[in-house]
């Protein structure tokens, strides 16, 4: 039988030293981890900017006579630019370090965030999505005005038809995916302080 | 940045092996253990012109080991190994000794206890103040004196009852 005492003395004794990094390698890390922070976003950024320069030479170089194009072909942009604007949101929120918080205090920042979360995604998704239908609507209508009217509808019933699925499904799906996470991290966090608290 | 760096490195030299050990109670295997005494470390380099001295050093760096280990083991992936078997892995087998296993033991009782538990005892078992375990912890000190109470009486339960089988 070992009481406490003896435990400690074991583990104090315990001076078995475990191949560990130098703080060399450690400093090389720092440089490595933000390189991949940077480079996801760069990376993020990079994907934007063909479909905004592809935007903007069609406004520039293609002459329309309907100025509801134009306002059409804005209302992509905007909604371009938004998205990269959320995307650099996200990647500065993932780039914040809460390590040095108290649990309980850490808990109460993500539940802080996932209700920002969800608010962005309840009304920012649907607003994004509207506005980029709109756009898209508006570009269609003189782009589409010399082709026949079947496939005229055809073009607005497709464009339709993705915009229903981006905002009833796919956007569903992802949002029910980010909810999972935040729920997961957030019934772990009330264990961790449930534990601390009894 | 020179300052910075070299006073960075009395740090991780200073408090690297506390670290490691209860990264280890708490992962329960060295590579683990290695991976999160590096992430600590990261997060101590990145944050260290934040520091206040509104607490010691070393709680500062122990809270940070603590958020680090819970964040990581968070995800289902990274569920802890069998610590006792790692341990005999790593070590070589004349090194295999009645110390070793007691050691490897230890930690593979550690790892039975709760999350927060297992860092708590690592703690009391290096002799950090009940006083800096309690800020690391966000709780007060009268919360933190019975619950170590309780903790010691467990893993005492649980070594002893590994021992006789």
């Amino acid at each position: 039988m070992q009481d406490f005492e003896a435990l400690k003395k074991m583990w104090q004794l315990n001076q078995e030293q475990q191949a560990m990094p130098e703080a060399n390698d450690i400093l090389l890390q720092v440089s490595n981890t933000k390189n991949v922070l940077a480079k996801n976003l760069l990376k993020a950024v990079w994907q934007l900017i063909p479909a905004m320069v592809i935007v903007i030479l069609i406004a520039v170089f293609i002459k329309f006579v309907n100025i509801i194009t134009y306002v059409g072909i804005i209302l992509v942009l905007v909604s371009i630019v938004v998205y990269g604007a959320a995307l650099i949101w996200h990647y500065f929120n993932l780039s914040k370090d809460y390590s040095t918080l108290k649990p309980a205090d850490y808990l109460k920042v993500i539940q802080h965030q996932y209700e920002i979360r969800k608010k962005f995604n309840q009304i920012g998704g649907y607003l994004y999505s509207l506005i980029l239908y709109i756009g898209s609507m508006l570009y269609l209508v003189e782009v589409t005005a010399h082709v026949t009217p079947l496939w005229q509808w055809f073009g607005f019933i497709i464009t339709t038809v993705w915009f229903l699925y981006v905002v009833f499904v796919l956007s569903k799906k992802v949002i029910a995916y980010e909810n999972q996470k935040f729920e997961d991290i957030i019934t772990q966090l009330k264990k961790l302080n449930q534990q601390l608290e009894t | 940045m020179q300052n910075k760096t070299q006073e960075f490195k009395e740090i991780y030299n200073k408090h690297r092996s506390k670290i490691y050990k209860l990264c280890f109670g708490y992962a329960g295997n060295a590579d683990l253990a290695k991976d999160l005494l590096q992430d600590t470390f990261i997060k101590v380099w990145e944050n260290l012109d934040k520091f206040r001295n509104e607490s010691a050093i070393s709680t500062w760096i122990y809270r940070i080991a603590v958020n680090t280990c819970l964040s990581y083991l968070r995800s289902e992936k990274n569920k802890p190994k069998d610590p006792l078997s790692d341990f005999i892995l790593e070590t070589k087998p004349e090194e295999i000794n009645e110390k070793n296993q007691q050691v490897a033991l230890l930690y593979k009782c550690i790892n039975q206890l709760e999350e927060n538990d297992r860092m708590i005892i690592t703690m009391v078992l290096d002799e950090v103040e009940y006083l800096d375990i309690a800020q690391v912890f966000g709780i007060s000190e009268g919360n933190l004196r019975v619950k170590i109470h309780r903790i010691k009486q467990k893993l005492t339960e649980i070594y002893n009852y590994h021992a006789r089988l």
